[in-house]
């Protein structure tokens, strides 16, 4: 409700899909708001389910690429046992999303800093990835032109591009990333 | 009666992009088995191109160098992966 109050005119629109062998969540999100502050992307989700006074925390860590580069965030909620877990992601996504966002697209001043409990490495942008070379999805920047997904040879694939300055011009590469689709990582399969 | 003529579209065809931007190839997929062998031919050998892939190839980026047409044939075989399921 807070939150609500904070960002009127916030439209969030979660699809679901939970149950991963690897502790994720997958979803599709679309988010309308200031145009300063849109979500163009969400990726890389890692869950973890913990107990919390006789209730369970739900945190989720995603990567979310916004004004064109990515940015770690982190959501929480707190449920008892007649929420499912589906429904905590939701609200943890949710609140990491609106998070996030305040946070880059400066929605409100904080002081803060944001504290990210986890074992994982952190996930770096990727200037120059090599064919071959295994990654995460928000360590290229999406494609703007081929934005979505696709099947492949029973692979999920992506489009991404790359670019680096150079001498009067942008020196530009676009290339492919697939994964298997019980897979959480991703390998660059063509570039050009 | 009463519908306009919509104009056919050649069953590959770029559309327009910004300049300095990605250029987007539109596929017919009912030319995507044909396309994709001859798209593969070229990518294994970009130094030699057909008479029908050479306008293709020019409404993407103009006159290309051998390695500019590999870049090309990627982008429209990619295209026709991504747009035409089962290619």
């Amino acid at each position: 409700m807070v939150y609500k109050n904070r960002l009127s005119g916030l439209v969030i629109a979660i699809g679901l899909f939970s149950g991963s062998a690897f502790s994720e969540c997958y979803y599709r999100a679309t988010t309308i708001a200031n145009p300063a502050a849109v979500i163009e992307r969400m990726a890389d989700s890692t869950r973890q389910v913990v107990p919390y006074n006789n209730q369970t925390m739900y945190r989720v860590m995603f990567r979310a690429y916004i004004k064109g580069s990515w940015h770690t965030a982190q959501g929480e909620a707190v449920g008892d046992n007649k929420e499912s877990l589906d429904q905590l992601c939701a609200r943890a996504t949710s609140t990491g999303r609106i998070s996030i966002l305040e946070s880059v697209a400066g929605t409100r001043v904080s002081g803060n800093q944001e504290m990210i409990c986890t074992d994982e490495p952190k996930i770096e942008y990727l200037p120059k990835v090599s064919l071959g070379e295994v990654i995460r999805e928000s360590q290229v920047r999406p494609h703007p032109i081929q934005p979505d997904q696709f099947q492949y040879r029973g692979s999920y694939c992506r489009w991404f591009i790359e670019s680096s300055p150079a001498v009067g011009s942008v020196d530009m590469s676009q290339g492919i990333i697939c994964r298997a689709p019980e897979n959480k990582f991703w390998r660059v399969v063509d570039k050009w | 009666m009463g519908c306009a003529n919509r104009p056919q579209q050649p069953p590959l065809y770029v559309k327009p992009a910004p300049k300095d931007s990605p250029v987007r190839v539109i596929v017919d997929c009912n030319y995507a088995r044909q396309y994709t062998t001859e798209l593969e031919v070229l990518i294994r050998n970009p130094n030699t191109i057909s008479a029908e892939w050479q306008p293709r190839f020019y409404e993407m980026h103009g006159n290309q160098t051998p390695q500019q047409r590999l870049f090309s044939a990627k982008v429209a075989l990619w295209s026709i992966r991504t747009d035409c399921p089962g290619w």
